[in-house]
């Protein structure tokens, strides 16, 4: 929480608009949510703290592969992202 | 006094967890955070500031409005591309003077740069020095190797053994500033395909910085094989094994309390992590 803090401060004064996509998250844990609703920030994905998730990471399997179902969700944030790239080209 | 400093080649692996516990389990000691980058001991030892003092380190280019004639000169030459409408970006400029060295009407000077703040701070477990450099600022070596300056002269001043180091990720500048010298480093690692990768590295750093080194593998039961041919590994290049803790959701529970594990409860990871202590400490004081 503490690091994510320092990391949308730097991309904010670089001027870089950001997402937020929360690694090993706890359910029930809400803080970077309401951190991120405060500030604005999307978060496009929460993955849990899991230790299949852990296990396939440990063999160099990505989520992706390893959990198919996680596909959708995958493409959406690349959806997402590409969506606002394409909203800032054509602002700039 | 002996120094051990915690370091793990990947981030993550529970670098500050593990230096956060030994905090609370070793005696006489000074606390350093050298991970000047995004410190985060201090959530886990809740200081209370004594000292905070300013961190200055190399130059940023000025431009004094009233001499300069708008030539456009600076703009057009500074290969950072850090001068907009005769305004410097300080995230840009590299700090080098070559717009100061060609304004014509010398409107540009170099003014010192304030990096960072650095602080010797009280917590329950003993004192605690730690920085923090400011946002898209550089020269992180620089300031680790103050960090450590100060906490050894606490060390001397109190008559106290021992500093625990918490060491930033990666093998770069600061991670060489936080290890030359030290008299152990405690390679945290994880039973992961990049995690044996990083350990490999970290290992060659402190090979050639000739500081001994020991290894402690983290959840190692996420991939017991994976975990087996790191302990393999390091039998075969003669690297000791200090521990190896379980995958426990204690961790992320403590750290969410701001408190170190072997303080939050005493489940099977702070059990081990107990033990990884006794064992880091014999190797730095062995009579």
């Amino acid at each position: 929480m503490h690091d994510l803090e320092l990391a949308v401060e730097t991309v904010r004064q670089l001027g870089i608009p950001c997402g937020v996509i929360v690694n090993r998250a706890v359910s029930g844990e809400t803080l970077v949510h309401e951190y991120c609703s405060r500030e604005g920030i999307p978060v496009l994905l929460d993955i849990p703290l899991d230790r299949e998730i852990a296990y396939l990471y440990s063999e160099g399997v990505t989520l992706a592969q390893g959990m198919p179902q996680w596909q959708a969700a995958f493409m959406n944030v690349y959806a997402v992202i590409k969506e606002a790239l394409h909203e800032r080209s054509r602002s700039a | 006094m002996k120094e051990v400093v915690v370091l793990s080649g990947k981030g993550g692996t529970g670098k500050t967890s593990i230096a956060g516990c030994f905090a609370a389990l070793a005696r006489d000691k000074v606390l350093a955070d050298c991970d000047v980058d995004a410190a985060d001991l201090h959530l886990l030892l809740q200081p209370i500031d004594k000292q905070r003092e300013e961190f200055w380190s190399g130059q940023v280019a000025h431009i004094d409005e009233t001499t300069c004639t708008s030539c456009g000169l600076c703009q057009e030459l500074c290969r950072f591309e850090a001068i907009h409408n005769f305004q410097v970006s300080r995230v840009s400029c590299e700090g080098c003077g070559f717009c100061a060295r060609i304004c014509p009407v010398s409107a540009i000077t170099m003014q010192d740069n304030m990096a960072g703040h650095w602080y010797i701070s009280d917590t329950k477990y003993g004192p605690l020095v730690r920085a923090r450099l400011g946002i898209a600022q550089e020269n992180s070596g620089k300031l680790v190797a103050l960090v450590r300056q100060q906490a050894r002269k606490i060390a001397v001043d109190k008559g106290y053994a021992t500093i625990i180091t918490d060491g930033p990720p990666g093998i770069g500048c600061p991670v060489i500033s936080s290890l030359s010298g030290a008299d152990l480093a405690l390679l945290v690692t994880e039973p992961t395909v990049s995690g044996l990768h990083d350990l490999e590295r970290i290992i060659g750093v402190c090979n050639h910085f000739k500081v001994p080194a020991t290894v402690c593998i983290n959840k190692y039961d996420i991939n017991e094989g994976k975990a087996l041919q790191i302990e393999e590994h390091c039998a075969g290049i003669g690297i000791n094994l200090a521990g190896k803790i379980p995958f426990d959701t204690a961790v992320n529970r403590a750290v969410a309390h701001g408190v170190p594990l072997v303080e939050y409860d005493d489940g099977p990871a702070a059990g081990k992590i107990r033990r990884l202590w006794e064992n880091v400490d014999s190797l730095l004081s062995p009579n």
